[in-house]
């Protein structure tokens, strides 16, 4: 399972408040001995599921310290999936008034069954977060399983 | 719930296999990108870990692109708990020669809020990875009641409102120390 997730911002408390909203947590400073002006974005739920965010300018290195002053990066490999405790509807309301690129979409190979749907929200325009309602959850926990997969796969990888 | 989450790696397929090990799960061919994998857990939340070529980067126009150069480190890193035993996670981070120290969270003067493993996937991406057996520790701590408790953890008003705040009630002599603080 996947607990927690670390991710940069270039405005690390607005983007923590939008995801607070979003995962219908709160918002905690994230140790500044770590990190300065980083925060925990902590769920609430059973896991521990919390979405860290620091600010823009560093990087994670295997030093004892850990963070480290960097030139950011224009865009990263990063994502991830993450189900919300709310409707898409509101999924939609805090993407416009971010400003940030937020689509419904079905995820998938073309010429093959959608695999699932979901949102994708390009946090500050540049960070992918993948939100699915947990009302629609099923759909991506039904398909990311090893029976599915193995008679998925070969069609897809086909496909593509 | 996190439910999956990609990363950057040098050898995606060793790194795709390391980590199918790690989860108990199996690797599959990510179809939409060559030489990318999907390291699949089975359990039932569908927990999947994307593995990408290392000059990968995804783009909110252009989708999934080839950087010119990929970055040497990143800001981002995830917290796994595994179906494994401590040992094992020693074992095969030694096995792969990637750095893995068995390390105590929390914050200073306080009692450990929980430990973990940070392991280095190809020494440069950093995977923090709790034995199951292991995250109740963390489950308890990262909850509202725990953190609420701890004053550190204690948010401040907006930085915003302070900076208004501290312009409103400045002496004149101070605005431009104020407007300097903004700037920053």
């Amino acid at each position: 399972m996947i607990h927690h997730v670390s991710i940069p911002a270039r405005d690390p408390r607005r983007v923590a408040e939008a995801l607070r909203e979003l995962l219908n947590g709160r918002i905690y400073p994230f140790p500044p001995h770590w990190c300065r002006d980083a925060y925990q974005v902590v769920s609430g739920d059973a896991h521990g599921t919390v979405l860290e965010v620091y600010p823009e300018g560093y990087w994670l290195e295997p030093i004892d310290k850990i963070f480290k002053k960097a030139e950011p990066a224009p865009f990263h490999p990063f994502h991830m999936l993450v189900s919300l405790p709310i409707e898409g509807a509101e999924i939609e309301r805090v993407a416009t008034r971010e400003g940030w690129k937020n689509d419904f979409i079905a995820v998938g190979t073309p010429g093959v069954q959608p695999a699932f749907h979901c949102y994708r929200m390009w946090i500050e325009n540049r960070v992918l977060f993948e939100f699915v309602p947990q009302s629609m959850a099923h759909e991506y926990e039904s398909y990311m399983q090893f029976d599915r997969l193995d008679e998925m796969r070969p069609k897809e990888v086909a496909a593509a | 719930m996190i439910h999956h989450a990609s990363l950057p790696a040098r050898d995606p397929l060793r790194v795709a296999t390391v980590l199918a090990e790690l989860l108990g799960g199996r690797a599959y061919r990510f179809p939409l990108l060559e030489g990318a994998y999907q390291v699949v857990s089975g359990d039932r939340d569908g927990t999947m870990i994307e593995i990408y070529p290392a000059n990968v980067q995804i783009d909110p126009e252009a989708g999934l692109v080839q950087a010119k150069q990929p970055a040497a480190y990143h800001p981002f890193h995830l917290l796994l708990s595994l179906p494994l035993a401590a040992s094992d996670i020693e074992r095969i981070g030694t096995r792969e020669g990637w750095r893995t120290d068995f390390s105590v969270a929390g914050l200073p003067g306080r009692p450990p809020a929980f430990h973990l493993y940070r392991m280095w996937i190809e020494n440069r991406v950093l995977v923090e990875c709790v034995p199951e057996e292991m995250i109740g520790e963390y489950r308890r701590y990262m909850q509202f009641v725990s953190l609420d408790a701890i004053p550190a953890y204690q948010i401040e008003p907006k930085k915003e409102a302070v900076e208004r705040a501290a312009i409103a009630t400045a002496p004149l002599g101070l605005w431009s120390t104020a407007i300097l603080a903004t700037a920053h």
